[in-house]
Parts: C-alpha cells; structure tokens; sequence
C-alpha cells in the first residue's frame, strides 16, 4: 500500500495512503474426485536443445529433420521434466553466454512503426510520495467526459490514516462531489508531470474523483495512459495485407503498455500471443543488427540527425496529441497559476462552469436545489478560488501578530517567573538551618 | 482481420467487427534493446537454481499434480471456487448475440479498471434507439468471454461524443465507503457482557493506578 502525498485545494499536503482495489474470483482446479492438486513449474527445454544449436550441431536444417526424424536429440530425458524453483532472469550474448554487464536503449518508434528515436533507457524516478507533494492542478473534467475521453487502466482509493487525514481527504472528496468531476493531479515541482509509482514503473495520468454519503467517503484515484480515441491508423487505407496478430497479444518489453504490476492481456491471451510478440522483439532486434550503420548513425555522429529527425517527428506526433489533449492545453494555465494562484484558480472555476453546461446542465441544477447544500452550492464556486488567497493573505497576518503576543506573553512571565529564583535563597536558608540544626544536633 | 461480434438490442442484431485499440497505434511505442558493452544484442532468459541451465522463452511449463505428485491431465481439471463449488463454464460471447438489457450507472462504470479497449466497427449505421440511448450517455454492462471458459469478465458498451462506438472490458475493483470508524485491535466486540466490564465504570478511579 503506497503513501501518496496529495494537496488539497487550499494548499494543504499530507501523506496518505493509496490502497489496490483490484478484486478477482479465486479459481481453483481440482482433480478427479475432487483431489485437491497444486501446480508446479517444470523444464521443457534448455538453450543448449533450442533450434540454433541443434542445427549447428547437426550441420544444417536438413541433417536436424533427419536426426529428429530417427530419435529425439531436441530431448534432454535426464532433465526435461524437472521442477523448477528459485529461478532468475539473466541475460545472454549471441553466443548465448550469461552477460553480466548490459548497456540498454529504449527504441522510440511512431504508430506505425517507425523508428523515431533511440536513446539511452531512463528510468522515471517514483514521485507520489516525494518531498514535492502531488499539486491540486485545478484542471477539472466532468466525471461523464472523463470516462469517455480517458481508459482508467487501473485505480488507487485513497484512505486516511488518523483523524487529521480524515477530514483532509473528507474535504476533498466533498469538493470533488460537488463539482461532479475528475481532477488532474500533477506531480514534480511545476504540477505536470505525470504520476510514477514505482521507480522504471509506468507513468500514469491520475484523475481524483471524490464521492461522499454522510460521514463517509470514497476518493479514487484513478490512473490512465491512454485516451480513447480513434487512432489515425484506422482510418488509413491499408497498404500492405498484414500478418494478424492474435487479438490479446502484446510484446514482452514494451514499457508502454500495461499497468504497473499488472498483466492485463494474460487472462484471455490466446496461447501464442507470447510467441507472436517475441518474433515481432527478435524483428525488431534483427533489424537493429542488420543496420549497424544506423546505429551508428544514430549514436555518434547523428546526434544532429536525430535530433532534427525526432523533433519533426514528434513535434507532428504532439500537435496531434495537443489538439485532442484539452487537458494538456489547461496545463500550461496552470504553470501560470501557480505564479498567480487566485486568478488561475478563478480561471479554472470559469473553465468548469462551460464543461458542465455541456455535461449535464439539467442534472445538477434540480439536485442542487433538491438537497444541495442550499446555500453553499453557488457560493462555494465562486468562493473556491477566493478562499485560497483570501485564507493566504489571512494566515500570515494572523500568525504573525500571535507569535508577537505570545512572545509578549512569555517575556513577563520570565520576568514574572524571575523572583521565583529566590527559592536558592531559601535553600540556602534551609541548608543554614540544616547546618545549624545539624550543628546542634 | 478483425473478429465479428453481434449484439442484440431490443430484438435486432446488430453485427460489427472488434478493432483492438492499443495505446502503441495511437501514441507509438518503446522498446526497451539490450546490448553487450561491444553492441552484440541480449537476450532474456531464465537461469535454473542450479547456476548452469539456460532455459530460453518457452522452456518452462506449469503443470498439475495431485496429492500424491502424479501428473494430472488437464482435461480431468474441474474448475471450483474458493468454497469447492463448481464453476459454471461459460461459452464464447462470439458464438451467440449479445443482449444489451443492463444498463449501467456512471459510478458503477469508473469502480472498474479497463483492461482492454475495442472500437466497433459497424458495418452499418446503429439504429435509432440504440444510437439515441449512447448518445444521451447511456453505459451498458454486459459479460464477455473471448474464448469462453469459467466465467465472464465485466465489459461495456457507450458511444463518445464522435459517433465512435466503444467496447471496453474491465476488472472490478471494490470500493469501499470509508468512514471514520476506529479500527481498534485487541478491543472486545462484547464488552457489556465481560464479567469486569461493571467494574469499569468511574474513570476517575484513582485508586487503580
């Protein structure tokens, strides 16, 4: 259960903890009879009876179908078969060596396949539970829109851990209740980096949504990499009849893919799904190998080639993006709103009020007026960005002047406190006393 | 190509064609390439306890066995749930239409996580009722199984604002209302009726320090 460190809309931070709700039905098989039975993973086959070495072995194709044809040279009968456990991944050369230490790239490719870039592998640093709290970016999308223009691949519920986090978090969900929306929650100093949970693990958007009944609450926060939306590629007249690939498969190292610590494609992968997407990684490593040039090209000398090729490239890729990411145009209001909080946040309430004209204007204005907090309701909008600076400018005044006061308060009780140190002075009398009582005794 | 399913609402079949959507054909993707310090790729495989058998992708299996360490064929696999009740199997949603009665609320919908995301591809345009009720916003909730087997796994039906129409299948998730109940440990539910709970009763009882 990870610790997430969450700004409420005041500005306000604390460490609270983000709980998996993932939930699946226990599925147990039994034998015959009802025969309990449990799994265990065994051998099947080793890198010394993989095809390559067989065929160098045997001295081609031919010979190998000849010698499988009489016998079975592909079987170990001493250990195929054998249990294993504490097993562990490694890494092996061509020559199928153990290779102890590995450089890594990432290979950026476009939607269709492209090569766009290849770069050094970065690993995303975790950033929920850092020093610099997850900001309350402002960016509110009504919770109807969210769910059609985001893919929530997973989510996190938020729980308090004493008192004090209760009401915090009782706070926010009450005001994202209210405002029937998502907000986007930024991470990093300037509030718009993408969430990452684990380091190296997949960067997700988070979306807040708070929902409240009486004294109790639920706050999701729920994660996405994906938009819905229909890629470019459909609508592309297909130029070459492709090899199908098997409906659920996915490839093994892809990074952009599946949740963190989740295997979202396994439970209705067809069986050669995994095969399909090792071909497509050896192709992908067989074209790297075929084209050292340009590697090469890209490593050294090409620094500038790349970089000229990426940024058209990706510049294209990201006006896409832009001009569908509506919540990528707010962003940016946002970076200024940070230097300008009460306006930007003012901003923000003027770009809520449209979202929701479009979303459900009928709805919300009948349930306000049903059960809605009769007052409140209008004026907590308007005074939403309002209370911020106006508890901000407040703060210091108030503090300030306490502290003066209470500094004024302690130095006369020092003063006050001082002839206590008379109380030596008695002491010393009693020890007199004493002394003299002793004397006499 | 594309695998063709049916639904059927409000008894008309309505047929299209399952267009898998990935995040890789809308954004691109990144592959990670390993290489040896002299550019020779790597790959990945897994190394036995034994510190020498190299087994490659593929070289390893899971396999039942009973109690008594004999393998068990999967064919004489019975699926059962957690309290030893057998489980129903289930067949392919491909194999027949599927009934679109379930309607879905909002809430309902996000305390899923989606797993995979289709986009229908119609052969022809949706008719009025079921066009009109997506377009208002309305989710259905129905059961999917790609290749049948024990159980379904929730999926839904609902248009965008683009006239797409969208078949996402999810993993429920249980949420929960969280209130501020203390969850006390080592406090006895039955208090009241604990033979010392009446001597409990002045807390000002100095005496017991």
């Amino acid at each position: 259960m990870p610790n997430v460190n969450l700004t409420d809309q005041r500005g306000r931070d604390a460490v609270v903890k983000a709980e998996s709700i993932r939930t699946s039905e226990p599925v147990r098989y039994v034998g015959p009879g009802g025969q309990a039975s449990y799994t265990r993973r065994v051998l099947k086959s080793t890198v010394d009876h993989d095809y390559d070495t067989l065929v160098e072995a045997h001295g081609g194709p031919e010979e190998l179908g000849a010698a499988l044809v009489d016998g079975d040279p592909e079987i170990d009968l001493e250990r195929f078969g054998q249990f294993l456990w504490n097993v562990s991944k490694v890494y092996i050369d061509p020559e199928e060596e153990i290779v102890f230490r590995v450089e890594q790239f990432e290979v950026v490719e476009d939607p269709e396949g492209e090569l766009v870039e290849r770069r050094p592998r970065e690993r995303l640093e975790a950033n929920v539970d850092s020093d610099v709290p997850l900001s309350w970016t402002g960016t509110l999308v009504p919770k109807a829109d969210a769910a059609r223009r985001f893919v929530f691949a997973s989510k996190l519920q938020i729980v308090h851990v004493n008192g004090l986090t209760y009401d915090f978090l009782h706070g926010i969900a009450s005001d994202l209740a209210e405002a029937d929306s998502m907000l986007l929650m930024g991470a990093g100093r300037t509030g718009t980096d993408p969430l990452v949970f684990r380091r190296g693990s997949t960067p997700y958007r988070g979306f807040l949504e708070g929902r409240v009944e009486g004294d109790r609450y639920v706050l999701l926060l729920h994660l996405s990499n994906t938009e819905l939306r229909r890629p470019a590629i459909f609508d592309r007249p297909p130029a070459e009849p492709e090899a199908e690939q098997a409906p659920d498969g996915s490839s093994t190292e892809d990074s952009g893919g599946s949740p963190a610590g989740t295997a979202p494609d396994a439970a209705s992968a067809p069986a050669d799904s995994n095969d399909a997407g090792t071909e497509a990684n050896t192709e992908k490593v067989a074209e790297h190998e075929k084209a050292p040039a340009k590697e090469a090209a890209v490593k050294r000398s090409s620094a500038k080639k790349a970089t000229a090729k990426v940024p058209t490239k990706q510049a294209a890729s990201k006006k896409a993006a832009a001009k569908k990411k509506s919540v990528a145009k707010k962003s940016p209001a946002k970076k200024k709103a940070a230097a300008k909080k009460a306006p930007a946040k003012k901003k923000a309430a003027a770009k809520k009020a449209p979202a929701k004209k479009k979303a459900a204007p009928k709805k919300k204005a009948p349930a306000k007026k049903k059960a809605a907090p009769k007052k409140k309701a209008p004026a907590k909008k308007t005074a939403a960005a309002k209370k911020v600076p106006a508890k901000k400018k407040a703060a210091p005044k108030k503090k300030a002047p306490a502290k003066k006061k209470a500094a004024a308060k302690k130095v006369p009780a020092k003063k006050k406190a001082a002839p206590k140190r008379k109380a030596p002075a008695k002491k010393k009398a009693s020890a007199k006393r004493r002394t003299k009582s002793d004397g006499k005794g | 190509m594309a695998r063709s399913i049916e639904f059927s609402f409000g008894g008309e079949v309505i047929s299209a064609e399952l267009l898998k959507v990935e995040r890789q054909k809308l954004y691109g993707s990144i592959s990670v390439d390993t290489r040896t310090l002299d550019g020779g790729a790597c790959s990945l495989v897994t190394l036995a306890s034994d510190g020498r058998t190299l087994v490659p992708h593929g070289g390893t299996s899971l396999g039942y066995l009973n109690q008594d360490g004999h393998w068990v064929p999967r064919s004489e696999l019975v699926p059962v749930d957690i309290a030893g009740r057998e489980l129903e199997q289930v067949p392919s949603s491909f194999s027949a239409p599927i009934e679109l009665s379930e309607e879905c609320s909002l809430d309902e919908f996000l305390d899923h996580g989606i797993r995979l995301v289709y986009l229908l591809g119609l052969a022809a345009e949706l008719a009025p009722p079921l066009a009109e009720t997506l377009a208002a916003g309305t989710i259905y909730k129905v059961g999917f199984s790609y290749r049948g087997g024990v159980g379904t796994d929730p999926a839904f039906l609902l248009g965008d604002g683009d006239s797409n129409v969208w078949f996402l299948i999810g993993d429920p998730h249980d949420v929960e209302w969280v209130g501020l109940e203390p969850t006390l440990v080592g406090v006895d539910p039955d208090e009241d009726e604990h033979p010392d709970s009446h001597d409990a009763g002045d807390p000002l009882d100095f005496g017991m320090l």
